[in-house]
């Protein structure tokens, strides 16, 4: 049996040495032009032309030792940096997903605090006893808020250093709105003052920094959400087959033999690897596109208009209390009011978002048609009263209808991206394996026509 | 077949070699590479907001050269006799404002006994508001058609130039360089400049404030006292006194000036503010402020400020807000007439 087989085998090797022994023992002419032709030219495609004419002085064992080691180096590459690319973008992902949550936490922070603020200025209106179901409800706003501090800055360590001073800015609010009740339950006006600093501070201070938290982690997320580097594989995988098939068609003339079993079938997994990386790629993309301009776009009007309309809802009570000179919060309310209409009017998979805000909108101006007509008690009771048509209840259907929206598609958002992510180290792990094969049955195929010179 | 078997039987132990070097390898790369990815990898801190230049306590405009107007005090001549609400002359202010039906007043909110915010009743009440509504009486027989605005210490000759208001009542002091833009009642309290400060405070006048931070309303001619009688105290502006009784309060501030009635409500608010028994270091009368275009008004403002002098109303006005904190009412200041322009 094996000696049949090497009979096959020395046949095979008397054969085609007539032309490689002739290139290696005696300094084949045809590779002599080649090795004196680049001269003349620059030093790096010199070098190019030695390392041809070295390839082109070898003996035949030798160029399929190369050739061997040529295999394992695609199989190598192909499977480790696959794998790594693979595996980088699920780490993207995952990155990406945790940047969401943050964005989203972020947001819900700065709605929390603005509908702190909101309550706050709204019970200082009704007078020294504020309703105990407003107190309620900016007590949570600012537990809330802490809550959500601290698992933010536990979340992205990079966030920590503005999580801080955002902490310490909603401690000195808290503290002045404390103060403000505290005086304003006496009767003394400071506690007005102590509002007002309260307010400002929080839109001056505070608000650039949330505004800073939810850019950067905007960013920090669409950065993250890139396919890009997944078309390396493919172009690797490419340049990989390639070489392999000229590989195939040097051993073709020289071994007289159509095929190679072990380098076709090696080619055949190098061409699966590509195509398929290139249909993972394309899926990611795509999928990322609808996420951004889907959920996460729906997350970014949503929190928003929430943000807006949380500030507008502070302004109006504002406006009442400054009595007769409060422009400037009207005019803070109209500006974050217009951009609440935009954003509610793109939200087209819930009109009646836009219809609820659009009646918040008619109850503000009745409360301003009041006050301007020198009817402030009117105007103070329909903003603070809790009746069927008063501020208080239109706005909080729309506040509490927007909140659970946002909540919905904050959850669409993480789960789409959390799907990606497993595709992605399944990729990576074919990918190790497939240039594993690669290496495997490339080097067995040429080990096959090796041996016919031992 | 047999190429394959014997290919086989030959390289067995070279195979098993082949195969696993190449794996443990690519297996071994592939996991240091992802580990020190993972490991390496973080953003860049968030960037905090820079920080915003905290605003110098602006020294308000300090009058070069005190503009002279003859007696600040004089006002034009009241109207004799005082129109009844139902004979008011015809095209004059006052019949704009009654056909408006309410009297647009500019008034602190703030200024505790002045002019200040009630929390249990929501209504803005005090001394000046009682000027304001001793006036609609005047225009429509009935105290309660007026509508306040509150507005702050600068904003009260912008708020009288634009026609924002018909009058405003906000502790003002009459002085010749407000003449030039605006118009005043006859004098109707005259008070004075003072300190207030922390209890236990061994500073009893403001010449013991040399160096310390002082708190006065930008825009004020409080402000404008302190920078010229205490050169050597370190002003501080807020928007209104209550703004310096937070600032106050805080610790930002060692002291507050003022005027006495303005002082007297802050020390309302604060067991451990003070006002120490101390002369006034300024005159401070107050009038009541008017668009310089309604002179008929202020003549109108003045014959009623005549009759409240004289029927006791004024005193009584004064005992329902000030005597607790400032003593007995005084007599009511004498006015002084005969502004011609």
């Amino acid at each position: 049996m094996s000696q049949a087989s090497q009979q096959v085998g020395t046949a095979e090797v008397i054969a085609p040495p007539s032309s490689a022994a002739g290139a290696a023992t005696a300094t084949p002419p045809s590779a002599s032009p080649a090795s004196v032709s680049p001269q003349p030219d620059s030093a790096s495609s010199g070098r190019l032309a030695k390392a041809a004419a070295a390839i082109n002085q070898m003996s035949t064992p030798q160029r399929l030792r190369l050739l061997s080691l040529g295999v394992v180096v695609v199989g190598v590459v192909i499977g480790v940096v696959g794998a790594l690319i693979f595996a980088s973008l699920a780490s993207s992902l995952s990155r990406a997903k945790a940047d969401t949550a943050q964005l989203i936490r972020v947001q819900k922070i700065q709605s929390n605090l603005l509908s702190a603020d909101a309550t706050a200025t709204n019970a200082f209106l009704v007078g020294g006893l504020e309703p105990p179901v407003q107190r309620a409800a900016y007590d949570q706003a600012i537990s809330g808020t802490s809550a959500l501090i601290a698992e933010a800055a536990q979340a992205q360590p990079a966030d920590g250093a503005a999580l801080s001073a955002l902490n310490q800015q909603v401690l000195s609010y808290a503290g002045m709105i404390e103060q403000a009740r505290a005086n304003n339950r006496q009767g003394l006006p400071v506690g007005a003052q102590y509002l007002r600093n309260a307010s400002a501070q929080l839109r001056n201070d505070a608000l650039p920094i949330l505004d800073n938290l939810v850019t950067t982690n905007a960013a920090r997320a669409t950065d993250e959400m890139k396919a890009g580097p997944g078309y390396v594989v493919v172009v690797i995988g490419l340049l990989a087959l390639a070489g392999m098939i000229t590989a195939q068609v040097w051993l073709a003339r020289r071994f007289k033999r159509r095929i190679n079993v072990g380098m076709l079938a090696s080619s055949i997994v190098l061409f699966v690897v590509v195509v398929g990386s290139l249909i993972v790629v394309l899926q990611l993309r795509s999928a990322l596109n609808d996420i951004s301009s889907g959920s996460l776009a729906a997350v970014n009007t949503a929190a928003d208009a929430r943000i807006n309309a949380n500030n507008a809802k502070a302004n109006e009570s504002l406006t009442l209390i400054a009595r007769g000179s409060g422009q400037a919060f009207e005019t803070a309310w109209k500006s974050s009011a217009d951009s609440v209409s935009e954003g509610v009017g793109r939200l087209s998979d819930r009109p009646e978002l836009a219809s609820q805000w659009q009646a918040y909108t008619d109850v503000h101006t009745q409360i301003r048609a009041l006050d301007d007509g020198g009817q402030w008690d009117k105007a103070v009771a329909r903003a603070t009263g809790s009746g069927q048509n008063s501020s208080n209840t239109v706005f909080g259907e729309f506040d509490g209808n927007l909140a659970g929206y946002l909540d919905g598609v904050s959850q669409d958002a993480s789960s789409s991206l959390a799907t990606q992510q497993p595709v992605m180290v399944v990729a990576a792990i074919l990918l190790l394996l497939g240039g594993l094969a690669v290496t495997l049955l490339g080097r067995r195929g040429v080990a096959e026509r090796l041996r016919e010179y031992r | 077949m047999r190429l394959l078997s014997g290919d086989r039987s030959r390289n067995t132990d070279a195979s098993d070699h082949d195969w696993r070097r190449p794996l443990l390898a690519l297996a071994a790369i592939t996991a240091a590479a992802t580990l020190s990815a993972c490991t390496l990898f973080s953003y860049s801190p968030t960037p905090l907001p820079s920080e915003a230049p905290t605003p110098q306590p602006t020294s308000s405009a300090s009058p070069a050269q005190p503009a002279s107007c003859g007696n600040p005090l004089a006002s034009y001549q009241p109207s004799d006799p005082l129109p009844k609400p139902d004979a008011l002359p015809n095209g004059s202010t006052m019949s704009k404002i009654k056909k408006r039906g309410r009297l647009v007043a500019g008034v602190s909110a703030d200024t505790y006994l002045l002019g200040s915010r009630n929390p249990f009743t929501g209504e803005i009440e005090g001394f000046d508001i009682d000027m304001v509504k001793a006036v609609a009486k005047a225009i429509f027989g009935n105290e309660d058609r007026y509508q306040l605005k509150v507005i702050t210490a600068a904003q009260r000759i912008p708020a009288l130039e634009n026609g924002d208001v018909d009058i405003v009542a906000r502790n003002m002091t009459i002085n010749c360089d407000r003449w030039k833009q605006i118009a005043f009642s006859a004098e109707y309290y005259r008070s004075g400049q003072k300190i207030l400060v922390r209890k236990g405070s061994k500073a009893k006048s403001i010449d013991d404030l040399a160096g310390q931070k002082v708190c006065a309303p930008i825009g004020t001619s409080s402000m404008d006292n302190l920078i010229k009688k205490a050169p050597k105290a370190i002003p501080v502006g807020a928007d209104t006194h209550t703004g310096c009784l937070v600032l106050f309060q805080e610790g930002q501030v060692a002291a507050i000036t003022g005027d006495d009635t303005v002082l007297a409500g802050l020390a309302a608010q604060d067991p451990y503010a003070v006002v120490p028994d101390q002369r006034s270091f300024t005159e401070e009368p107050y009038g009541l402020g008017f668009n310089s275009s309604d002179v008929d008004f202020v003549r109108f403002v003045n014959a009623r400020l005549d009759d409240m002098r004289s029927d006791g109303e004024w005193t009584s006005i004064y005992n329902r807000w000030l005597r607790d904190s400032l003593g007995p009412a005084p007599k009511p200041p004498i006015p002084v007439y005969g502004r011609t322009r």
